[in-house]
């Protein structure tokens, strides 16, 4: 008797019944002397608290990385990693960045062509003849 | 009508004045002029072998000898004549060398060194750090060397200050006496000042009395009269007291030592470094913790000292300028602390003041910024690193630090990052 795996009654969908935020961990790196992490460091002296208060599910670790520019880098719980530079931004265009890595689900990117995507072939399902009102003819 | 003079050109002066003593017959004289001033050829004889560059230095300088290199086309430049200067030395060493005698030859037994041990030391400073630098001959400047840091002991010392300030105003001393000596207890401890309409009244509560307080702000001079210090001596007054004072000139307060050697209730700070710089125990040895503790112990007292009085002396003036130069000279010097110019303008009473001296400095760094702010650090999801995180840390992390240093450890490998290599000391 072979092994068999129990047959998936039902696919996951994230937000079906519980919603789990992919984004597990931001990482905010800057430089003390650069000019061009201005921006980033008044993004974490004024602003990081309130972001980090607000998403107290996403770790958020900040590290200084010198002779850089400065860098959110997002961590997914599907493994991979997203990283935008923040070079010459402002702290509110940086809070910009860091929801769009809060809430990207760490895919990669894709090309959306249609306005509705499902799991399910149709919405309808498949035609069945037993089923449904009949034509009488 | 008037005629022009022509202006005679350089080229004229080689050109020969002599009119040809044959003028042909069938040149016009205009011709024979022409002819003449483009004529190069000299008619005399002995100019046949001097040049043209010659004949014309000749002409600038005046005179037949003219200074200098005769042609600098012609004969050899400043390259080729120091190559020349430089064989003929060669020459000249080399026959020189050939009569040089060796050691061995005047002394038999000579052996040369292989090694520097016995030889004489040449070159380098000798002496002379050891003679001017060592510990006997420390320099002393006007700010201790250690800087205040608690803001308890800063405000006891600005209070300190203060009063000192206005018992010598009291006493009729001039204001610039305060800052000639740091006696080795502080007598202004039970010593109330409140502000008043003349600037400040004191209240000496206890044993203390504006006597003392004067007392402990003179120097100590010897004992005969002859070395005590006149109010206005003269200049030559002052060169015969220095001459027969026993007084180190650039060490006054080595004349306190007689002083210094008998018990005081209650030890400043100044006094306990004084006293733990010339212990013979080995600062470096003692126990860390005990130096902590006695740290706490001092801020606590002075904690209860700056208690123990009135709090309107927050509100004293120091708005008069004679009154706040002394008093921020003095603080300075009792704490160690620069006081800038702007904290100096704008300050006019002693909160003021001390609002500035008890105020840590701005951190330099973000990290070090971020780890003050306590909305920040306590939020359990945020961590803040004083330092890049390296790879090694994001392996201690994960806990596979010490399997990756022992796999290493035993392939001979390093196992420190580059930060140990670069001479950072920090084991990782």
């Amino acid at each position: 008797m072979t092994v068999q795996a129990i047959r998936k009654a039902t696919v996951g969908q994230n937000g079906v019944g519980a919603f789990l935020l992919q984004c597990k961990r931001l990482d905010f790196h800057y430089c003390d002397w650069a000019g061009s992490s201005r921006g980033m460091n008044s993004f974490l002296r004024h602003t990081l608290a309130k972001f980090a208060a607000a998403n107290p599910q996403v770790e958020m670790t900040v590290s200084p990385r010198p002779r850089r520019h400065p860098v959110i880098i997002g961590h997914y719980i599907n493994g991979r990693e997203k990283a935008i530079c923040v070079r010459n931004l402002q702290k509110e265009q940086i809070l910009e960045k860091a929801e769009l890595l809060r809430d990207a689900s760490g895919e990669k990117q894709k090309r959306v062509t249609k306005p509705v995507r499902s799991i399910n072939e149709s919405v309808r399902g498949v035609w069945s003849p037993y089923h449904g009102g009949g034509i009488h003819v | 009508m008037r005629r022009v003079i022509r202006i005679d050109r350089s080229v004229d002066l080689l050109r020969l004045r002599a009119v040809p003593t044959k003028p042909s017959p069938y040149l016009c004289a205009s011709c024979i002029q022409q002819a003449t001033s483009f004529s190069t050829s000299s008619s005399r004889p002995e100019d046949k072998k001097i040049t043209i560059h010659e004949r014309l230095r000749r002409k600038i300088w005046g005179t037949d000898q003219p200074p200098g290199q005769e042609n600098p086309y012609v004969n050899a430049g400043v390259y080729d004549q120091n190559n020349r200067a430089q064989d003929e030395e060669l020459a000249e060493n080399e026959g020189q060398q050939k009569k040089l005698v060796t050691m061995a030859d005047l002394d038999p037994s000579y052996v040369p060194a292989t090694n520097w041990d016995g030889l004489e030391r040449v070159g380098g400073f000798g002496h002379w750090w050891k003679q001017n630098w060592d510990p006997e001959h420390q320099f002393e400047g006007f700010l201790p060397r250690e800087i205040a840091t608690d803001g308890n002991a800063i405000t006891v010392s600005l209070h300190r200050a203060m009063v000192e300030v206005f018992a010598l105003r009291e006493a009729g001393i001039p204001l610039s006496e305060v800052s000639k000596t740091i006696s080795t207890w502080d007598p202004t401890t039970f010593v109330q000042i409140t502000p008043a309409v003349t600037g400040a009244r004191l209240q000496f509560l206890g044993n203390s009395s504006l006597n003392e307080v004067v007392q402990s702000l003179t120097p100590a001079t010897g004992e005969t009269d002859e070395t005590a210090v006149k109010e206005n001596p003269s200049e030559s007054e002052e060169d015969v007291a220095a001459d027969r004072s026993t007084v180190d000139p650039l060490h006054p307060q080595s004349s306190e030592e007689v002083d210094e050697t008998a018990e005081k209730g209650d030890p400043s700070e100044s006094e306990a470094d004084v006293a733990a710089d010339r212990s013979t125990v080995d600062p470096l040895h003692r126990d860390k913790l005990q130096t902590q503790k006695s740290a706490d112990v001092k801020s606590a007292s002075a904690l209860d000292i700056s208690e123990s009085w009135d709090p309107a002396w927050f509100e004293v003036s120091i708005e008069e300028p004679e009154v706040k130069f002394a008093v921020l000279k003095r603080t300075m010097q009792l704490t160690g602390i620069r006081i800038p110019d702007p904290v100096i303008r704008s300050s006019n009473t002693a909160e003021a003041l001390l609002r500035h001296l008890i105020t840590p400095p701005k951190p330099t760094k973000l990290a070090e910024a971020l780890k003050q702010r306590p909305d920040l650090v306590e939020l359990p999801n945020v961590s803040i690193f004083g330092r890049r995180q390296t790879p090694v840390d994001k392996e201690r992390k994960l806990g596979r630090w010490k399997v990756i240093e022992e796999e290493l450890k035993k392939r001979g490998l390093p196992y420190h990052n580059h930060l140990d290599v670069a001479g950072e000391g920090r084991w990782l």
